[in-house]
């Protein structure tokens, strides 16, 4: 069976509302809109790799920080012990609480990496178009993007504990730089993904396509 | 290809009823009428294109509002008080951001504040809004507003994330002391599962279609009314 690219027929697809709308020629100043929803109709998102690759570069360089930087400090008796997020997990390890080691660790630790190392990926197919398979691409982007929120974790429990332990001057914990750094990469990560259009993989073939 | 020469063939402003493109490969689709509890999915690369929600508008409505009831004590009641010899830390989901805002971590309490508190808050209001609005079949300019803004806010609201960042909180301050699981860990089970309810039985691409019909029958009205004007005044 032909599969036949939109785009080369002449239409889009609105980013909004899914409706198909035929592309029209407008010069710089002008934008398209959609007739349904009213929002502007580009025929991929726009300038999509080099904002990609900025968020992208944003969220690699911050992961140093992140991860050397202490996320949360526990505070006893005025002498204080800095946790990074790797050593976060190891105590839970040490500890004998492996279940939730492991979904620390996947959430604060795997997931960042994961989702940088696959756009990298994507881009670096898109860019110099590379063949590989653009399904698998697609269902690489599509787990990018659904498991990005779930590094908000390591956010969410420092502010629970924060609340939690606060015994004064005898025992505190309060959230380090570190922390400041990995919410970051947590965003920069998420605009990333969102950046990044996967209709492109798919341009790489030719306009029709055979299977 | 019989069906891909129709496309080209076929007037344009016809094609806008009859095909639609994947969003997430650009493949030209001719659009087929699905039954109850179908999916239409994208021959190529398997993308969800739309499925059919029974009673969505309804559900919508029903769902989100039941949530927006249990919203304001599931954020100001405490969801975990941990005793230590005496001693109550108590944290609610907004004194959590109040604390990291007062030891000098701004840019986290206002993450933390976005995606726990404000998102989800706004993210309910707006399917409120969004199926009120249908369901009386009034269209007004703040129901494209609002549907395109509740496209923005589902990817920021992590109410699930924040349950995983509860339970990880219990193991981990377990052994310290006494821990609590207070009456607003009910409130906000409940608040997270009809949020997810709600968004479940929320389709954007049906809600596009009603709102487009509810515009068209508007304007028509108020065409009907310009036009009857200068003969009621002959």
């Amino acid at each position: 069976m032909a599969y036949q690219q939109a785009l080369s027929q002449g239409f889009t697809s609105c980013d909004e509302c899914q409706r198909l709308v035929r592309v029209a020629e407008v010069t710089k100043r002008q934008v398209q809109r959609c007739p349904c929803c009213h929002s502007v109709v580009t025929v991929r998102k726009s300038k999509s790799l080099s904002r990609t690759w900025a968020w992208l570069l944003t969220g690699l360089i911050l992961l140093i920080p992140a991860n050397m930087l202490p996320v949360m400090e526990v505070i006893y008796l005025g002498s204080g012990s800095p946790d990074t997020i790797m050593s976060g997990v190891l105590h839970l390890v040490e500890a004998g609480m492996y279940p939730i080691a492991f979904v620390v660790f996947i959430a604060s630790v795997f997931v960042p990496v994961v989702k940088l190392v696959g756009l990298v990926v994507l881009l670096v197919v898109v860019q110099w178009k590379l063949p590989i398979s653009a399904r698998q691409c697609t269902t690489l982007y599509r787990m990018i993007e659904f498991i990005g929120r779930w590094s908000m974790l390591d956010l969410f429990m420092i502010s629970i504990l924060v609340t939690l332990v606060d015994l004064g001057s005898i025992a505190s914990i309060t959230a380090g730089a570190g922390a400041t750094a990995f919410a970051s990469v947590v965003v920069a990560t998420m605009f990333a993904a969102k950046t990044f259009d996967p209709r492109l993989i798919w341009d790489l073939r030719a306009p029709i396509y055979e299977q | 290809m019989p069906a891909l020469q129709k496309a080209s063939i076929s007037n344009p402003s016809n094609d806008r009823e009859h095909w639609s493109a994947c969003h997430d490969c650009d493949l030209l689709l001719p659009i087929h009428d699905i039954t109850e509890n179908q999916v239409a999915r994208c021959p190529r690369c398997n993308a969800v294109l739309y499925r059919h929600k029974k009673n969505s508008i309804n559900k919508t409505l029903a769902f989100s509002l039941s949530a927006l009831l249990f919203y304001i004590p599931a954020n100001m009641l405490p969801i975990l008080t941990l005793n230590i010899y005496g001693n109550m830390g108590r944290n609610t989901m907004l004194n959590g951001v109040f604390r990291l805002w007062e030891q000098g971590f701004w840019w986290m309490a206002l993450l933390v504040a976005i995606c726990s508190i404000l998102m989800p808050l706004f993210e309910l209001i707006l399917l409120l809004t969004i199926s009120v609005a249908i369901k009386r079949q009034r269209y007004s300019a703040v129901l494209p507003f609002a549907i395109k803004l509740q496209h923005l806010t589902s990817s920021w609201a992590m109410l699930e994330v924040y349950l995983l960042g509860i339970i990880v909180a219990i193991v981990k301050m377990s052994d310290l002391g006494e821990l609590v699981l207070g009456q607003a860990l009910v409130c906000y089970l409940i608040l997270l599962v009809f949020t997810l309810c709600a968004l479940q039985s929320y389709d954007r691409h049906s809600v596009w279609l009603a709102t487009e019909i509810l515009r068209n029958k508007t304007r028509n009205n108020v065409n009907m009314k310009n036009k009857s004007w200068p003969i009621s005044r002959l």
